[in-house]
C-alpha cells in the first residue's frame, strides 16, 4: 500500500498518536531486525539521547559517539550543547577508530542502520542509539534506542510517554517523545525498502 | 461498544490533509515556515515558533526566561500532570504556589509570599481547563517583583481576553497541537510572541543551545515534523467548526447537570471566546469523598471520565499548600469530543443519576 494509502488509514481509525497500530508496528518490525533486543523508538534523536541522560547514566555508564561522515554528525555536537544548558551530563567524542571497536564488541551492529551514539557501562556495551531520520525524505527526525536491558528499554518507555509502556520502570522525568501514527507509517515504508540480511 | 473520552480528537478529513500533504512534500521546510505564518494569524502575534511538542516547547521558554537568572519556577500545585517534569527537563527546580480555589489557578497571595521569601528565575502561569487566569493580574505581579512570566496556555488555545487572543502575553505562550487538544496536528509544540524583539532573543538563546541552527534558521534539534505542520494547517482550517460542536456538548452536559445531585459544572465565561473544549465538574461538597468511587462506576459503563490534575507531583509532599490538597481530590473532566455525540451525553448523565441514586440509599 502507498503512504497516502496508509495515512488514510489513519483518518480511518481515527487515532493519530499515542502508540497506535503504526507505532506498534515500527517496534515490532525492528525486534525481527535485532532479533533478541528490546527495540524502542521516539519522536526524535536529540530527545532520545536527553532522555537516556536523565534515566540510564550514570558515573559508570555513558554515552559515547564519534562524528561519522552521514550528514547527522552535527546533531551530537547540539545535543550537547542542550545538555551542557541543561545541565545535563554530555555525550563523550570518540575518535573513529576507538568508537568501532567499541561497537564491534556487539550485536548491535548492522549495516542498514548506523549506530551514531553507544550506551557502555560495566565494561560491555549496553546499548546503541539510531537517527532513523535517513528512513524517509519528509522525516526530519526520529530516534531507536536498542538493548538487550529490558530494565534499561522499560525506562525510555517510560520516559517516551504514557502510551507504549510494557512494564514498570521509576523515572527521573516523564519526559514527552512519542512519535505519531504518521512517523510510524514514514518508518515502516523505509524499513519497507531496506533489504533484511 | 463504544468508549466514551475526554480526548478531543478534532480531525479534518483526510481530503483536505492529503491536497495538502501533495502540495508540500517535496518542499517539507516550507510546510513548516507556512504553518507558523498560519499560527501567527490565528493568534494575532508578532512572532511564533514551532517545536515537536509542547512539552518541549514549553520547557525550552522556560530555560531561556532563566538564562541569567536562579534556576527556579513558581508554577502552581495542582496543574497539569507534566507541568513538574516539564520544569525538571529543562534543568530548573519548581517552588509550589498553592492554587486559589475560587480561580482554580495560583493563587495571588501565594505567589506574592513565595516572591517576598525567596527570588525566583521565573513564574509559570497556566490556564486550567475552563476558567482563565487573570493575566493582567499575574503580569502586574511579575513587573513589581521584577520575574518574567511564561504562560502555559493550552486549555485556552484560541480564548481571548478583553476582547484580544491570547498568545501574545508575558515572554512567550505555549500551545499544544495534541490530538487531544483543540488543534489537532498528531503531534507538536507552539511558542507564541507579542514581542518580536523577545523573539528575536530568544532565538538567539536558541543558537547558543544548539537547538537552532544560525545558518538556515532551521531547528537543528526538536523541530516539528513536516507532516505535523501539515495536518497543523489543515486542523486550523476547521477550528470554528470544531468549537462549534464542542460548545453544543458542553451545552448539553450544562442543561443536565444543574439537576445533579453531586456535581457542580465549572461553566465557561462567553465574553472570553472559549473553545468549550473541557466538561470540568466538581463534586459538591457532601460527596467530596466519592471520587474514585464514581470514577469506577462511569468505567464501567465505559465512560472514561478522569481525575482532575490528580494526584499531586510527589514532590508537593512536604508543601504547604491546603487548598491544591483540598482541590486535587474534588474535579472531574467528563468525556467530550469525537467519541461522543449529544445522545451519549443524555445517557452519561443517566449513568451519573444511577449512581448518584445508589450511593444515597
Amino acid at each position: 500500500m502507498t503512504t497516502m494509502g496508509e495515512f488514510k488509514k489513519i483518518f480511518e481509525r481515527h487515532f493519530f498518536s499515542n502508540h497506535h497500530i503504526e507505532a506498534k508496528r515500527v517496534e515490532a518490525r525492528l525486534e525481527q531486525l535485532y532479533s533478541g533486543c528490546q527495540c524502542v523508538v521516539v519522536s526524535g534523536f536529540a530527545a532520545l539521547i536527553v532522555s537516556a541522560i536523565d534515566e540510564l547514566c550514570d558515573n559508570d555508564i555513558i554515552i559515547y559517539s564519534t562524528f561519522l561522515n552521514d550528514g547527522l554528525t552535527s546533531q551530537i555536537s547540539n545535543t550537547n550543547k542542550f545538555l551542557h544548558a541543561t545541565n545535563r551530563r554530555q555525550v563523550i567524542i570518540l575518535n573513529e577508530d576507538d568508537y568501532s571497536s567499541m561497537l564491534a564488541q556487539s550485536r548491535y551492529s548492522r549495516s542498514e542502520l548506523t549506530c551514531h551514539a553507544v550506551l557502555f557501562g560495566k565494561d560491555r556495551l549496553m546499548g546503541v542509539f539510531i537517527d532513523l531520520s535517513k528512513l524517509h525524505d519528509a522525516l526530519i527526525s526520529a530516534g531507536l534506542f536498542v538493548t538487550h536491558d529490558v530494565g534499561m528499554a522499560e525506562k525510555i518507555r517510560w520516559a517516551r510517554s504514557s502510551y507504549g509502556r510494557l512494564g514498570h520502570a521509576t523515572i527521573r522525568i516523564a519526559a514527552n517523545s512519542r512519535f505519531s501514527e504518521f512517523q510510524g507509517v514514514m518508518i515502516n515504508k523505509g524499513l519497507d525498502k531496506m533489504r533484511f540480511d | 461498544m463504544t468508549y466514551y473520552t475526554t480526548m478531543n480528537l478534532p480531525a479534518p478529513s483526510y481530503t483536505d490533509f492529503a491536497e495538502k500533504y501533495n502540495q508540500y512534500i517535496n518542499v517539507p521546510y516550507k510546510a513548516i515556515s507556512d504553518f507558523e505564518k498560519v499560527l501567527k494569524n490565528f493568534f494575532n502575534v508578532e512572532a511564533v515558533t514551532t517545536f515537536s511538542n509542547c512539552f518541549t516547547a514549553l520547557s525550552i521558554a522556560l530555560n531561556y526566561a532563566t538564562r541569567d537568572r536562579p534556576k527556579t519556577v513558581a508554577t502552581q500545585a495542582m496543574a497539569y500532570r507534566r507541568t513538574t517534569d516539564i520544569i525538571l527537563w529543562a534543568g530548573l527546580k519548581p517552588l509550589y504556589v498553592d492554587n486559589s480555589p475560587d480561580s482554580t489557578c495560583m493563587s495571588f497571595k501565594d505567589l506574592i509570599n513565595k516572591l517576598e521569601a525567596v527570588r525566583v528565575g521565573c513564574i509559570l502561569v497556566q490556564h486550567p481547563m475552563v476558567k482563565m487566569c487573570d493575566v493582567d493580574r499575574f503580569l502586574e505581579i511579575g513587573e513589581a517583583y521584577e520575574v518574567p512570566v511564561v504562560f502555559d496556555s493550552v486549555e485556552a488555545t484560541g480564548a481571548s481576553i478583553n476582547g484580544r487572543r491570547i498568545g501574545g502575553f508575558g515572554i512567550a505562550e505555549s500551545f499544544s497541537l495534541h490530538p487531544s487538544k483543540v488543534v489537532n496536528a498528531a503531534e507538536g509544540g507552539v511558542l507564541t510572541f507579542g514581542d518580536i524583539d523577545e523573539y528575536r532573543s530568544f532565538n538567539r538563546h536558541l543558537v547558543d543551545i544548539g537547538v537552532l541552527c544560525p545558518r538556515t534558521g532551521r531547528k537543528q534539534l526538536f523541530s516539528i515534523e513536516p507532516v505535523h505542520a501539515i495536518m497543523g494547517m489543515a486542523s486550523l482550517e476547521i477550528y470554528d467548526e470544531v468549537c462549534s460542536v464542542f460548545k453544543e456538548q458542553y451545552l448539553r452536559y450544562l442543561s443536565h447537570l444543574k439537576y445533579s445531585k453531586s456535581l457542580d459544572m465549572i461553566e465557561y465565561d462567553f465574553s472570553k471566546n472559549p473553545n468549550f473544549k473541557s466538561i470540568l465538574v466538581r463534586l459538591k461538597d457532601n460527596w467530596i469523598n466519592g471520587r474514585s468511587k464514581l470514577l469506577a462506576h462511569l468505567e464501567s459503563f465505559n465512560i472514561g471520565a478522569r481525575a482532575y490534575y490528580s494526584p499531586l507531583h510527589q514532590l508537593t509532599e512536604k508543601e504547604l499548600l491546603p487548598n491544591a490538597r483540598a482541590m486535587a481530590k474534588r474535579y472531574i473532566f467528563l468525556p467530550i469530543g469525537h467519541s461522543v455525540k449529544l445522545t451519549d451525553i443524555d445517557y452519561i448523565f443517566e449513568i451519573i443519576a444511577k449512581y448518584e441514586t445508589g450511593a444515597e440509599k
